[in-house]
């Protein structure tokens, strides 16, 4: 029967630091997969995989069991990968022009989509704002609540919950510019 | 219900947060309006889209490199740390007790003395804690005179061997004690 994360971290605090590598085992695809979405480049999301694996055991001693570890470790990768990325000035564009220039942005996304063979979606989540890209992501693919996202984020809940309702309409409108584009431009492809 | 109200309620449906009730009037809503019905969808399959977007791993030995870069030193307690040093050092000083209590009474008496002037000199030097120095000089004669009444006693043949025999008992049986502390020490981290 395998151990619970929390009796895992005990062993490690009494001194197995061994068994850290269950741990890894555990929650590295989580943790990658965030760091890889966020970043979308596979070296820079395994270096700061393993930035947050050592800032997690270096920290261990401050984890609260009455927390899941899962909710816990996301809240070092999102942290880590915020700043990450705040530290390289990644140029995010702010919702205000997001939406204004959507007409535009719904052309260069289709080229984009045929060009890098990326699904509409992925495409639509990579041109979202950092915080807002980490909150869709969080909620939906690692399938935390609003409350575990809002403890990981350091945001009021109803914060994390208006952000995430502003990103799905984003990425619903995004979604619709581009199966209507996609339909267009595969009717021009059929014709010619 | 107008279409603003049908919004959020899709919202909450989204986030599995929404009553019966509601979800019968958003339905209903939707059976007449194309707008909310289409939202819905896209949202449907929008929300399904993130669902089905791979969890991605990283490459091979990955956990490796963790384990590697890590600092294994960080949760190892002091006691384990020193575990069999401070043992042996105790060991080792009682063991030299154990010589040293078979060392001839003589050869006691004599580096006892030697001792005893070195320290008389050192107090004599040590003018300027007059105070402090007075204080142990007195205190040192007296030891001194203890130290030769009890070095006395001890020289009586029957008085040392009992004393020496005494002692020897006593540092194997602090010898028998360490060692099972330690060997308890090494079951107990195991």
């Amino acid at each position: 029967m395998s151990q619970s994360d929390w009796e895992i971290v005990q062993r490690i605090i009494k001194g197995e630091s061994e068994s850290f590598g269950e741990i890894v085992t555990r929650y590295k695809k989580s943790v990658f997969s965030l760091c890889y979405r966020m970043v979308k480049n596979n070296e820079e999301a395994e270096d700061l995989s393993q930035e947050i694996f050592i800032k997690a055991y270096n920290n261990l001693k401050k984890y609260n069991p009455q927390y899941k570890f899962s909710t816990w470790i996301l809240k070092i990768a999102t942290n880590t990968t915020i700043d990450s990325l705040r530290k390289k000035k990644i140029e995010t564009m702010p919702l205000e022009e997001e939406i204004s220039s959507k007409s535009e942005t719904a052309s260069a996304e289709v080229i984009y989509f045929h060009q890098q063979n990326k699904t509409a979606i992925e495409s639509a989540i990579e041109g979202l704002p950092i915080e807002y890209r980490t909150l869709i992501i969080l909620f939906h693919q690692h399938g935390l609540s609003y409350k575990e996202i809002s403890e990981s984020t350091n945001l009021p809940m109803s914060k994390v919950k208006n952000r995430i309702h502003r990103a799905r309409n984003i990425l619903k409108d995004s979604l619709k510019d581009v199966k209507e584009e996609e339909a267009q431009w595969t009717a021009k492809q059929v014709q010619i | 219900m107008d279409c603003k109200t049908s919004s959020n309620l899709i919202m909450s449906y989204i986030d599995n947060n929404i009553t019966d009730k509601e979800l019968l009037a958003l339905q209903y809503h939707m059976s007449v309006c194309k707008n909310c019905r289409e939202e819905f969808m896209l949202f449907n399959e929008l929300v399904e889209s993130i669902c089905d977007l791979p969890m991605l791993e990283p490459s091979d030995g990955f956990e490796m490199r963790v384990i590697d870069s890590i600092d294994h030193s960080i949760y190892k307690s002091s006691t384990s740390k020193w575990l069999g040093i401070k043992e042996i050092l105790i060991s080792t000083i009682i063991y030299f007790g154990f010589l040293f209590s078979f060392s001839s009474s003589e050869a006691t008496i004599i580096s006892l003395n030697s001792v005893s002037k070195i320290v008389q000199q050192l107090y004599l030097l040590g003018g300027f804690i007059e105070g402090i120095i007075e204080y142990i000089m007195v205190g040192s004669l007296y030891t001194r005179k203890m130290m030769f009444y009890l070095l006395g006693f001890f020289s009586r043949a029957t008085t040392s061997t009992l004393v020496f025999y005494t002692i020897s008992l006593l540092v194997l049986a602090a010898v028998l004690v360490m060692i099972q502390t330690t060997l308890y020490k090494i079951l107990k981290n195991q």
